[in-house]
């Protein structure tokens, strides 16, 4: 059951957001006219740029975010050597990602599983952590689902723990996305063309309706009750679905 | 759809004016942007350095009524805090080619830089500040507010990050306003259009209604009380220790008797007395914003100056620090920070800094920093009071008619003694105003034969005593230094002329005739006569002149269509924005945006440009353009205005007895008992200089170009001591 997610992220009750991002063999595949990977590199790159700007007052930047890097492929790769302030990573830019071979996600999810079970305690004014997982294709090893059901389960008053899932796939949606200002987003009832995709959709939270409301001020039309799944068929729509990952409401 | 996302040092052309995105303060590689609501506020570098606020508005909040809303805010910049109101809006109309490249920036709003900190970041830095700063802070964010209370206009949507403190920034700039407002675009006024989205009070600041939409006239009495009542309190470090973070009140406190409302409320009724605390109760537990405090009632209640510091308890105790939202503690501060220490000594530690600086020879620069900070720690409430009487007359009067662009801005020069001298030498003595002499203005204007080209040699007379013009080959004439009415009459022997004559009187403006040829043997006009007709004949009379008709002559060649450009500015280089810049014969006009730039395409021979605005000279008043040019520039001059000021000892006690004098030409005046002194009607570029006896002043003299508050320190001579 969705609660508030009303609670605004600020330097005294930042937002934690964990990536984890895939950097399988198969992201090296051009999406557009690039590499998969160079395309998630600039969509995080540009969900950065955001939390920094909307951590800016004046000439200083107050840490309204918090965030941990997790790359996985064979391995887990600790891309910021743990949780750091928005503040710390403007600095460090976007870690350079290279694809690696195969896609362990349930270890991704598990080290994340970790990291909130240290930040919860101190998490409680906060607004509710978001863990954002962008893949390509299907797990190697272990079923990452009982992982992400745990996470899902976590809460502080704001309300559970959120899990996205960025699907970077021709085999989402069984009609192309034309306009993603347009397009409402999937839906419990949308017809989903993989199984992959229906798992997904199944480890993806609903979007928060301050979430729907921020991405609204972008011109963007998801509607209410919209999965936090999205389909990478294009540049925009990975995209459109980092810039999610940082639609906590601020003041 | 493309996002605006521009890269550190990208150009964008603005009005002929070339911006680049500057580089974020805090995030290396990164345009400097800082998002908030409704936007995301870039900072733009132009080529000469100077910076402006470029607001590139969400999908949602791009609205066609930002254009009209510019030009009702434009007057409203001369209001003290609000200089953000002076604005360009981009718009399909005017700035085609860019918004084609890029459409999110449909409806960008250029603006000036506010430098400074936000009182948010204040909040958050929990540095201590004195008393007096604390009132200094309170007052002005009073005044400006009391002041657009006045006149029937508030905000809607103050908060600590929409009010920012130049006076409290390590590069103010000189005469800049202690406080200033921005996010200026749902503010409420007699003329302003109601916005479609209504702001509900951001958090920490929102009164319990605000939810059901702010725009009224009484829409800021609770934010404003509550950042009035955040900046009394800060100076004591029990309200300090208390705050909560971005806002001193948690956002769901507000309204209720918690234990940080009881702690601000005391902590101002030992400080600043029981009447300002009494304001904010009322304030905190009013159950509509008309049940509020004016501003006005929140100036009276404030004492004239700052208690002393034996008022103000000691560092809080550590059971003070634990607030009830684990409020994380700033007695981790280095200790030169903690009040009581540092704060118990600036004014001779700056005073001592800004002796050694001077006596260096130091930057220009280096010695600002040094005199403002010295001004920072001057009480300055009574001189802004004088100042802001005639500014808010001023402001009211331009309210009435909200569509007149106008700005009062200060833009002051403080010179070092050796600059004084270079200047006095360079500038040429100036007459003397005379009192009731109506201004000077200039006429220009063309007039065109029935061809549609200009008539030459037409002598154009301007009655009894004033000597006539002539045309010249294209028909173009122009008049300077004329006062009051004067009737424009064209004459050239075998024309009549359309009307035969035109009233013009006041200000300057453009007059033009038509004309014809009433004899057989007209002139040709404009430059076909010395180029497609043999010169007329000596004795015209008895000759039959060749029959010249339109259709039997050659087409002339197609006037090349040209574009001209170039910035107004004032004597020190500070742009001014909405000048009016009239060009003749009906190509219309253009205003200045905020960076003094403007440019006019689709001209073709000789245009006159006659510039305008409000309350300001410029020099030239007409200038002539023919072909394209891209530094086609005019210095304007504020006109009539007050300065007031204090002359103090380097404690901050006032001196009587000062002679200030405004050169050139101006009477002087003497401060009163406690140092204040006021001067009116004052033009142009005036020098102020103080003087008594072989004292000496720091600095030795201000120019000043408009209406703004000085303040010089005095050191007397005793021998022995420099």
């Amino acid at each position: 059951m969705e609660r508030g997610y009303s609670t605004l992220a600020t330097q005294k009750t930042p937002a934690l957001i964990i990536y984890l991002l895939d950097v399988s063999a198969s992201m090296s595949q051009p999406l557009g006219n690039k590499r998969r990977i160079d395309v998630v590199t600039e969509a995080l790159s540009a969900a950065l740029r955001q939390m920094v700007f909307r951590s800016t007052k004046g000439g200083r930047l107050s840490p309204r975010y918090r965030v941990a890097m997790l790359a996985y492929s064979d391995h887990v790769y600790d891309l910021l050597n743990g949780v750091k302030g928005v503040d710390q990573v403007a600095h460090t830019g976007v870690p350079d990602l290279s694809p690696q071979r195969t896609t362990e996600t349930a270890q991704a999810f598990a080290r994340a599983e970790q990291i909130l079970q240290a930040e919860l305690p101190r998490l409680r004014d906060c607004p509710a952590p978001m863990v954002c997982h962008m893949t390509d294709g299907e797990y190697t090893g272990a079923d990452p689902e009982p992982f992400v059901s745990r996470i899902k389960q976590m809460a502080v008053p704001d309300g559970n723990v959120l899990v996205e899932n960025i699907f970077i796939s021709e085999k989402v949606l069984s009609e192309p996305v034309t306009d993603p200002t347009l397009w409402p987003g999937i839906m419990r009832e949308t017809k989903l063309a993989a199984d992959y995709a229906r798992k997904l959709r199944a480890m993806s939270s609903a979007m928060p309706e301050s979430y729907r409301l921020t991405m609204m001020e972008s011109n963007y039309h998801l509607a209410p009750g919209a999965s936090l799944l999205f389909p990478g068929t294009s540049p925009e729509l990975v995209a459109l679905g980092f810039q999610m990952s940082a639609a906590t409401p601020v003041r | 759809m493309a996002i605006f996302q521009p890269e550190v040092n990208q150009r964008i052309l603005i009005d002929g004016v070339s911006y680049a995105l500057a580089v974020h303060p805090a995030a290396p590689g990164m345009p400097y942007g800082q998002e908030g609501r409704q936007a995301v506020v870039y900072q733009l570098c132009a080529d000469d350095g100077h910076r402006c606020g470029f607001k590139v508005f969400k999908p949602r909040f791009r609205v066609p009524a930002l254009v009209s809303l510019a030009d009702q805010l434009a007057p409203l910049a001369s209001l003290p805090g609000l200089a953000v109101c002076d604005r360009t809006v981009l718009s399909a109309r005017r700035h085609h080619d860019l918004l084609v490249e890029h459409p999110d920036l449909t409806y960008a709003v250029l603006m000036p830089w506010i430098y400074g900190p936000t009182w948010m970041e204040v909040l958050l830095g929990g540095e201590a500040i004195s008393p007096k700063q604390s009132l200094l802070l309170a007052r002005s964010l009073g005044e400006t507010l009391a002041c657009m209370e006045e006149s029937g206009l508030a905000h809607c949507d103050l908060s600590g990050p929409n009010v920012l403190v130049p006076g409290m920034a390590p590069e103010s700039a000189p005469g800049s306003q202690m406080i200033a407002l921005v996010d200026v675009e749902q503010m409420y006024g007699p003329n302003l259009r109601r916005p479609p989205l209504l702001p509900g009070g951001s958090p920490g600041y929102a009164h319990k209604t605000a939810s059901e939409g702010l725009w009224s006239a009484e829409a800021d009495r609770f934010a404003g009380a509550v950042l009035m009542a955040e900046m009394l309190g800060w100076c004591d470090p029990r309200v300090r220790a208390a705050s909560w973070g971005e806002s001193y009140f948690d956002p769901q406190e507000l309204g209720r008797d918690t234990r940080r409302y009881s702690i601000l409320l005391q902590s101002l009724k030992e400080i600043w007395g029981s009447a300002a605390a009494g304001h904010f109760e009322r304030v905190w537990h009013s159950d509509t914003l008309i049940d509020c405090s004016t501003f006005g009632e929140w100036l009276v209640s404030l004492p004239r100056e700052a208690p002393d510091e034996s008022v103000i308890p000691a560092e809080a105790h550590e059971s003070d620090q634990s607030s009830d939202s684990g409020q994380v503690s700033h007695y981790d501060l280095p200790s030169e920070h903690r009040y009581g220490r540092a704060a118990n000594r600036p004014e001779t530690a700056a005073a001592r800094n800004l002796r050694r600086i001077r006596r260096s020879g130091a930057p220009r620069a280096q010695v600002l920093k040094a005199i403002n900070e010295r001004l920072a720690r001057i009480p300055y409430w009574r001189t802004v009071g004088a100042a802001l009487v005639a500014v808010i007359m001023t402001v009211v009067i331009m309210l009435v008619t909200l569509d007149t662009p106008d700005r009062h801005a200060a833009h002051l020069t403080r010179e070092t003694p050796v600059a004084t001298q270079e200047r006095q030498r360079n500038t040429p003595v100036q007459p003397t105003p005379i009192a009731n002499q109506p201004p000077l203005y200039a006429l220009s204007g063309r007039v065109i034969g029935p061809d549609g080209h200009g008539v030459g040699k037409v002598i154009v007379r301007f009655g009894e005593g004033l000597s006539s013009v002539l045309t010249d080959p294209d028909g173009f004439w122009q008049k300077d230094g004329l006062a009051g009415s004067v009737t424009v009459k064209p004459h050239k022997e075998g024309w009549a002329f359309a009307p035969e004559s035109r009233s013009a009187g006041g200000s300057s403006a453009t007059v033009d005739f038509s004309a014809k040829p009433v004899t057989a043997s007209p002139e040709p006009t404009g430059t076909q006569h010395r180029q497609d007709v043999p010169a007329p004949s000596a004795t015209p009379a008895r000759t039959e002149p060749a029959p010249v008709t339109r259709s039997s002559r050659p087409m002339p060649p197609p006037r090349p269509i040209y574009k001209v450009s170039g910035r107004v500015t004032d004597e020190v280089g500070n742009p001014i924005g909405g000048v009016l810049l009239t060009f003749g014969s009906g190509h219309g006009t253009v205003q200045t945006d905020a960076s003094g730039s403007w440019s006019k395409s689709g001209l073709s021979g000789t245009i006159p440009i006659l510039i305008k605005k409000p309350g300001w000279s410029f020099t030239p008043t007409i200038r002539q353009v023919s072909e394209a040019g891209n530094s086609v520039n005019f210095i304007g001059r504020y006109k009539l205005f007050t300065l007031a000021g204090r002359v103090t000892d380097i404690k901050g006690r006032g001196i009587p007895g000062v002679t200030i004098s405004f050169g050139p030409g101006f009477d002087p005046v003497i401060t009163d008992r406690d140092g204040y002194w006021v001067k009116m009607s004052l033009e142009g570029a005036v020098t102020v200089t103080p003087q008594r006896g072989s004292a000496f002043f720091t600095p030795v003299s201000i120019t000043a170009y408009g209406p703004g508050v000085l303040s010089f320190v005095y050191t007397p001579v005793v021998s022995g001591i420099d």
